[in-house]
Parts: C-alpha cells; structure tokens; sequence
C-alpha cells in the first residue's frame, strides 16, 4: 500500500518519495522535489485540503494532489 | 563622445513570483506615477509607471502579474510571458527584467529567474523581504549569487525603501546591455518545439510547448489546434524523460545555487508562531468562526465610525444645496437633479473607506488566503472549482471582471454556472443601498445594523452555492484542479501601501459616482420635470420618470414598495445598483419643502401611503428591499458582459430572467415573514 | 430663458454621453466599465 500525502493527519513530518503526473512540474516550480521534507499543518475535513509546510514556505493542496505525492514518514 | 540625443525611454519588466512583495517594489520605484488600465481583451490588470533613478535617468517600469514560470496556467501568467517576450502590440517589448525573489525562500523564486534569464533578456535579481528572511535566520551571500546566477543581485526591503535606488540604477545599466539570443533547449527538444512552434495558435514561448510536451496532448491548457502535432511529436521520440531532462535539470541548478548562496540557521520563532496561526486559522470550526467575526467586526467599524463624517458631508451638501438652487431651471437642476441625486451616493463615502481600508489591511496581512482554503471543499461541494474562487471572489468587488475571470476554467458547464451565480456574490456597489435601507429601517445599535450587513453578505453567498447546486451542471465532489494556494506569512501592512491601494479605490468610486451617477442624475431630472403644465413642472406622479414608476408599482406592491422605489429600481437597473440611491435622494428630494435639508433616510421614514396612511418605510419593507437587492440582476454592464462572455444573449437573457424572479419571489417572501413577525409598524 | 437652455443641452450632452458609454460597453472592446477599478479582495 503505498504511502502518499493524502492519508497523513496534522503534524505529520514526511519526505517526498515520488510525485505522479502533471503537479510534479507545479511543485518542481515551487522547488519540491523528491527528497524534500514537508511538515503538515492541517489536513481539512471531508476530504477537503491540507496546508503544509516546507522549511517555512506555507502553501494548501487539494487533497487529491497530496494523492499523487508518495512519502515516507520522518520521525519527529 | 559626442553629445548624443537621450535615448528613447528604457523599459523594465517587473517579475516574480505571487507574494514576495512586488506591488510595495513597484509602488516604491514609481510612487504614484504610475497607471492601472486592463490589458485590451482581458480582465488582467495593467500597471506602468514611471522611475528615477539617482542620476535623473527615467526607466518605464510594467508590473505583471506574479508568476511561477513561463509555462503559462492562466490569463494573467499568459500576459506575463507574453510581455516578457515583447509579443504584445499594446506594450513596450521589456529592455531588462527584475526578477522578484522572496528573501524567504530563495529557492522559490531562483527557478522563474533562470527561465527568465535563458530568455536572453538582462536580469537583475532582486531579493526582497530581506529583513524578515534574516531574522528568520536565513543568510544570503549576495556577490556569490550573483556569481552563481550570472545576474547582479540586490537587496531591497520594500517597504522600507532599502535598497531601491541600487535597483533601479542596476536595471537601468541592464537596460543598456541588450538582449542575446536565448538559450537553446537541448536536442531532441530544440527540434520539437521548432517544429511543433508552426502549428500553435499565437507565438509562444519555448517554455509553454516545452510544458505541454511534459504534460502530455490531453492536459489542460493545450490548444486544440496544436493537439495532433503534439501527438505526432511525442509518438516519434519518447518523452519519458523529458520532464527530468528540463525541469529537474533546472531544478537541480537551482539546488546548486542555493547551497552556494544561502545559509539557514535552525532557529525561527516567527515560523512557529505563524504555524499556529495557520493550524487555527484553518481549523473548520474555529476557522470559520473568526472568519465570520473578522468580517462582522469590518462592517460594525463601517457603521460606528462613519456616522460623524457622514453628517458632516450631508449638511455640506445641503448647504450647497440651498446656495445654488434658485428659481430657474438650471438652480433647480443642480440642486434637486445633481446634488440630491449625486449627494445621496457621495455620503456613503466615508462608510466605503472604512470597508476598502479594513479589507485591504486584511489582504495585507496575509489573511484572505486562509479563509479561501476554508471555503475550499465546501465551494466544490456546490460544483464551484477553485478556479471559480478568484472570479467569484472578485465580484465582490465588481461582477464584471468577476464574470470576465471565469475564462480560466477549462470546462464550459461549470464555467457557465460560475458567471450565473457571480452577481449573487455582494458587490461593491449594493453597499450604499444597503447602508441606505439600514440606516432607514435598522433603528438599533450599530452591532445590529453591522450584523445585517454581514447577513447580506453571508445570504449573497450562500444563494450563489445554492443556485450553484440547483443548476447541478458542474461536477461535484472534493476538487479536482490542481489548485495550490500559497499562503504568505502573516506581514504587518505599511500605511503607505495600504494608503496608495485605498486611494486607487476611492478614486474609482468617485470617478463612478461623477459620471454614470451624475449622468443618470441629470437623465432624471429632466424626466421628472417633464411633460410640462401650464408652464411649471407637474407633480412627480405625472412626469415621465413617474409614469413609468407607476408602470411598475403593480409588481412592487406585494413586496410592499411603491412607484418611487419604481423609478430607482428602473433607473438602477438602466445603469448601476448605488443610482437606486441617488433617485431616491432626487425623488424624495423634489418633492420636499425648498429649504429641507433633513438627511435622506428621514425623508424616506417620513413618507406615508396616501391611501392607508402608514409609513412606507417599515422594519418589514425594508428587508423585503434588501432582499431583493440580494437577487436582483440589476447591473446593464453585467448583463451585457455575461452575454459576451458566455457567448449566448440567450443565456444572458435567462439569467437575467431568472434572477429577477427570484428575487420578486425572495422579497415576498421575506416581506411576508416580516410582516408576520410585527415588522409592519 | 437662458436658464432652461443651458439646462436642457446639459441634459442632452449627458444623454449623449450615457449612450456613448452603454454602446463602449456592448461593443468588442469592452472597457467601458468603471467598475473593474473598483478592485479585487481577496487574494
């Protein structure tokens, strides 16, 4: 089962695994990347999006973007 | 050398990513020589302005808009490259670019300023915000940036003005370096997009065909036309590795600039603070409490602290009034006509201050884009993208650029439904009537008057993800678009940029109120002094403005409103939603004794119904009114840009149709509630 | 007499000018509107 963003709860730590399809170009943009850490601040109920954080730059993804983003949890 | 001629006004291009505190840059290079116009065709706006620099050089300066590389996602990131690359008739091809970056997060911004630079147009990089990044603890070593990217690079912090003169004296030497070829893609690619640049609508740029090779024929924003080749492309050579070969090629020069240039300690008690911040802001609950409170909380400042200026500017104008009318026509004209009319809206100035003040330090803050996550999922619930988010949330400024954003979504059905349900989003111009019918009819403390208002706004909001859901064409469910919000950190709005933003929109106001107001003013008068009897004017009833007012009473009485509010709902629905203000000051004001100099909302509570005697304006009438300018399409401008828009008058047509019967139905009904529960007196 | 005058051609000059302004408004260019100034909150 793999492991992506979408089913990681608030305060979650996580590195970036593998980014499927089109948002890899978005977030690559953005500077995020395999190997990038994230910290989740919120993930919004009803399937709704989650905010997130990557070395203090904040941003919100749809919950089904955090689909495509496959992680591995960090330990804290 | 000899003397030469100065040389022919140099161009900059200012670009960068959203939120790294480029307007503040671009306001602080041209201070209020600058000109916000719309770019021809679209809804993108334009800013010019004009900078000095120390020597007394000038350099034309264009703002665009933010952007996150030159692969264009939207109208506003088109317009970006296409002035970037000089391909747009109505603006200056840029002589150099400043390439915005947020001190913050360097890396953010380092990708768009290597795509410029490949351009072969001069760049200078500005790193702005950098206070907050070094106290954030993040260093950057500004001459091995330079070195690393090959562009000179300067510190500003915008607001303070720090490092702006440096700027502008570096663009100005870029200016003069002029442009080089730019850099080429590496093969296969170079081919492909030569080749596949002849079957694409319009010129664009390599980075957009290189984009669309990346993500395939079937994404998004690929035009139709050029769909087959692309196909045809890909099907040749294999394009597997093509999104590594260019964006993580790119992404790891970044990576090699940053770990060269800059430097971050561990220690940042501002991300925590504002991590919290966020964690609540976002909370469903809690989240959308304070959003409620927040907004509450503006309009209470709306009604409280308005009310002294707002006497102020009414016995003003009365006293002009009693100046200048006379006993001809032309007094009459200008007292009752245009300061009554004119007047009636103008008062409201102070009120529309306080709410743009109050919103635009909220914008500032960062604020805005934590509630727009908040209405995230329960917007796509409705079948409203986030897409539609910017088009609806801007017409609460306007309709007409809210309808004419919704280009950027892709699907037609849900696009449609977007544009119906714009107008039902409280726009700008039903403040001075609801301030009206509030100040009429809400005789208690101003935190209720604040919370009818913020009732009009939540009802106008909900109406429009409800007639979403009705019209049930779009698709539902958790969004779909890829739709990433940043959400800046939390910054204390400067006076000086918050003061040139509210000045841009008071202005707006008023140039509004002396034209189409003054103009539909003057319309009035003449027709409601006209036809003549025996020489003098006849009564309101009988002139042409009440005949018509008459015309439409039958339909207004249900909703207990008589021929006057006739003739300002006409006469609103002919031009604009605050002239219904402006009549009713003209219409209350003809009527009155010469020397009444009561404010308006008196004359109004003073009107009785000459048959039954009762006061016209009760708790009970006014609501139903409210209501109805909830619903009411009654903005030509809007109808005439929906038809545009959706293509179809048809459409246009229905909406307006549909509109008005829903908002006869919604004041009845309002009326009749109200009425029920002893509001009639 | 005079009065009347002037103020029936301001009448008209802002009839004229009304009708210039809804005919900007519904041809191809579609700038005639002071409202997209009144600016955008939000984001």
């Amino acid at each position: 089962m793999p492991d992506t963003l979408d089913r990681k709860t608030a305060g979650a730590r996580v590195r970036i695994e593998r980014i499927d399809g089109a948002l890899a170009t978005r977030l690559a943009e953005l500077g995020l990347v395999p190997g990038s850490d994230l910290e989740v601040v919120r993930a919004l109920p009803f399937g709704g999006p989650m905010v997130l954080d990557r070395g203090g730059f904040r941003f919100a993804l749809r919950r089904a973007d955090a689909g495509t983003i496959h992680v591995r949890e960090e330990s804290p | 050398m000899s003397v030469a001629a100065p040389p022919a006004l140099r161009t900059v291009a200012l670009v960068g990513n959203p939120n790294c505190g480029k307007s503040t840059l671009f306001n602080r290079l041209t201070g209020l020589r600058q000109r916000v116009a719309n770019y021809a065709g679209v809804t993108v706006e334009r800013r010019v302005g004009l900078a000095e620099t120390a020597d007394g050089a000038a350099l034309r300066v264009i703002d665009l808009p933010g952007i996150r590389s030159l692969a264009p996602r939207s109208p506003d990131e088109r317009i970006a490259v296409d002035v970037l690359l000089g391909r747009r008739a109505d603006t200056p091809a840029p002589d150099a670019a400043v390439v915005v970056i947020n001190a913050l997060h360097p890396e953010v911004g380092l990708y768009l300023l290597l795509e410029v630079r490949d351009l072969g147009l001069p760049v200078v990089a500005c790193v702005n915000i950098a206070d907050e990044a070094e106290k954030a603890g993040v260093s950057i070593d500004y001459a091995a940036l330079a070195r690393e990217t090959g562009v000179p690079a300067v510190r500003t912090v915008a607001p303070a003005g720090e490092g702006i003169a440096t700027l502008a004296a570096e663009a100005a030497a870029a200016c003069g370096l002029g442009r080089r070829a730019p850099a080429r893609l590496p093969e296969p690619l170079h081919g492909m997009c030569e080749r596949l640049r002849a079957s694409w609508p319009g010129s664009p740029g390599d980075a957009e065909i290189v984009d669309a090779l990346i993500e395939g024929p079937d994404a998004d924003g690929v035009p139709g036309e050029a769909r087959e080749s692309l196909r045809a492309e890909l099907a040749a050579g294999a394009n597997g590795g093509l999104r590594d070969a260019v964006v993580g090629a790119r992404h790891r020069q970044v990576e090699a600039i940053v770990g060269r240039a800059v430097r971050r300690s561990k220690i940042d008690p501002v991300r925590d603070a504002s991590r919290r911040l966020d964690h609540l802001f976002t909370h469903p609950v809690y989240g959308i409490a304070i959003f409620l409170g927040v907004m509450t909380t503006v309009f209470l400042a709306m009604f409280w602290l308005a009310a002294w200026p707002m006497e102020w500017i009414e016995s003003g104008i009365a006293a002009l009034q009693g100046l200048v009318r006379g006993e001809g026509e032309l007094g009459r004209l200008l007292a009752d006509g245009v300061l009554g009319g004119v007047g009636a809206v103008v008062v409201f100035l102070p009120q529309i201050v306080i709410l743009f003040l109050f919103l635009g330090i909220l914008e500032d803050t960062g604020y805005m884009a934590r509630a727009v996550v908040l209405l995230d999922r329960p917007m796509s619930a409705v079948g409203l993208s986030g897409r539609g988010f910017v088009p609806l949330l801007g017409s609460m400024a306007c309709a007409v650029p809210g309808v004419m954003g919704a280009r950027v979504i892709p699907d037609r059905r849900e696009r449609l439904a977007t544009i119906f349900v714009a107008p039902l989003m409280t726009c700008s111009a039903r403040l001075p009537v609801y301030a009206l019918l509030i100040g009429t009819v809400i005789l208690a403390a101003p935190w209720v008057q604040a919370l009818v208002l913020a009732g009009l706004y939540v009802l106008g909001a909900v109406s429009a993800m409800g007639v979403a859901w009705v019209l049930g064409r779009a698709r539902r469910g958790p969004g779909r678009t890829h739709f990433i919000v940043e959400l800046p950190p939390y910054r204390r709005p400067t006076l000086r940029s918050t003061g040139i933003q509210l000045w841009h929109r008071v202005r707006a106001f008023l140039v509004r109120a002396g034209t189409v107001i003054l103009g539909i003013m003057i319309l009035l008068w003449f027709l409601s002094n006209y036809p003549r009897e025996n020489g003098a004017p006849p009564p309101l009833e009988k002139s042409i403005a009440g005949r018509a007012g008459k015309l439409v009473e039958p339909a207004l009485e249900p909703l207990g409103h008589d021929w006057k509010t006739g003739i300002g709902l006409l006469t609103a629905f002919l031009s604009a939603r605050e002239v219904y203000v402006g009549t009713m000051g003209s219409v209350y004001g003809v009527e009155g004794a010469e020397d009444d100099s009561a404010p308006l909302r008196e004359k109004m509570k003073a009107e009785r119904n000459p048959v039954t005697g009762a006061p016209r304006w009760t708790l009970a009438s006014g609501i139903s009114l409210m209501v109805f300018f909830v619903y009411a399409m009654l903005c030509s401008s809007t109808v005439v840009t929906v038809g545009r828009e959706s293509g179809s008058w048809r459409w246009a047509l229905l909406q307006l149709g549909g509109l008005m019967a829903l908002a006869w139905v919604a004041s009845f009904a309002a009326y009749r509630i109200a009425l029920a529960a002893g509001g009639g007196a | 007499m005079i009065d009347s005058l002037i103020a029936l051609s301001i009448v008209a000059a802002a009839v004229s000018a009304l009708a210039v302004r809804f005919a900007r408004l519904v041809g191809r260019k579609g700038r005639g509107c002071a409202g997209c100034s009144l600016a955008r909150p939000g984001i």
